[in-house]
């Protein structure tokens, strides 16, 4: 028997409870679509990746079992979804641009990062702070950008992220060491402490 | 923010509360004297407090209408007989490329067949069986160009005869 409720809701969509799978989405579709919107940066895309998420939980739910927690298995999808949307898109595009508008959660779009020395620590703005570090998150490799994603706004394990991007707990480590290691040299002029 | 040394890929993972009790004191120690790997923990810290204090969004008011229209929608699909599904289905569109592969061998194989000369000889064994069953393939509608198998015939009577 399993104790995790959202285990037992989703066995209960399963077995076609409609009620049970409209509680784990109201659940989850916030935090779902969050973490599609900081691995694209675009609302929009990240709401047809979210209803995406979800069509696929509802797809699945007869032939779901419950090897891992309920929410590790949600976010496995999502970083599917969200990986092979970058995947496509890189394949039409060349390579995902990062010239592209950066989205703030108040939808204000904004450039590239640019100069640094424009931008004094202390003066930013909460939603100038937040274009910049959407903007270097943005210029990480997917799977870094998930990887660092998935630890620190979702709270998962090494080993929960290595199953949701089907690695070793080894390569996750390294993938959010290198992601660590780029943003802080890419935002480290903007955060000067002291300045 | 460049370190060599070598516990700085222990750094990541300290934050992260990843490292054994074992590496975790043994970090701890290495970080009373290593200035480089120390400043690279205060420079790791401040970014992660940038990062978790990006606002969440919430969905816009449309989503779950969208959704749910989308539910309908498929629900709608799989009351349909099974051959319909196929037809309207994902399944086709897989199998589209495989499909149009078939389709194309099938041309190649019709147009070999039908722009064939015939040899100096007389009749080649295509043409022979082709001939016999052209009757038979009259006899059904899926035969659309018939006129073309007409001329074809004459065609390949007229070679016969000047050869
Ligand atoms: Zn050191």
């Amino acid at each position: 028997m399993h104790t995790d409720p959202d285990i037992q809701l989703m066995l209960r969509c399963g077995e076609g409870d409609n009620e049970a799978f409209r509680k784990l989405f109201v659940r989850y579709r916030t935090k779902i679509i969050n973490y599609c919107f900081r691995f694209c940066a675009d609302r929009s895309i990240a709401e047809d990746l979210g209803q995406e998420v979800f069509l696929r939980m509802y797809r699945a739910a007869p032939k779901y079992r419950p090897d891992a927690g309920f929410r590790t298995w949600l976010f496995t999808i999502a970083t599917n979804v969200c990986l092979n949307d970058a995947r496509r898109k890189r394949g039409q595009a060349g390579t995902l641009s990062i010239d592209a508008p950066i989205f703030t959660a108040e939808g204000t779009a904004m450039p590239e990062i640019d100069d640094p020395t424009g931008h004094p620590a202390g003066r930013l703005l909460d939603h100038e702070q937040e274009t910049i570090v959407q903007a270097a998150l943005t210029k990480l490799p997917d799977k870094q950008r998930a990887a660092l994603l998935l630890r620190i706004h979702h709270e998962f394990s090494y080993s929960e992220i290595a199953a949701q991007l089907h690695c070793s707990e080894g390569a996750v480590k390294t993938l959010i060491h290198r992601g660590r290691r780029v943003l802080a040299e890419i935002l480290t002029p903007y955060f000067k402490e002291g300045t | 923010m460049k370190t060599d040394c070598i516990f700085s890929a222990s750094i990541s993972p300290y934050i992260d509360d990843e490292l054994s009790a074992e590496d975790t004191e043994r970090l701890r120690l290495h970080l009373k004297t290593c200035s480089a790997c120390r400043n690279q923990l205060r420079v790791l810290s401040a970014m992660e407090v940038q990062l978790a204090a990006m606002p969440p969004i919430t969905p816009s008011p449309d989503f779950d209408r969208t959704f749910w229209q989308k539910i309908d929608a498929l629900e709608e699909k799989r009351r349909q007989p099974a051959w319909k599904q196929w037809l309207n289905g994902d399944r086709l569109r897989e199998w589209r490329p495989a499909l149009a592969a078939a389709a194309g061998v099938l041309i190649l194989c019709g147009t070999f067949l039908f722009t064939q000369r015939p040899s100096e000889t007389g009749f080649s064994a295509d043409e022979i069986v082709m001939s016999q069953n052209l009757e038979l393939l009259t006899d059904y509608e899926i035969v659309r160009h018939l006129d073309f198998l007409e001329q074809w015939m004459d065609f390949s009577e007229n070679d016969a005869t000047d050869a």
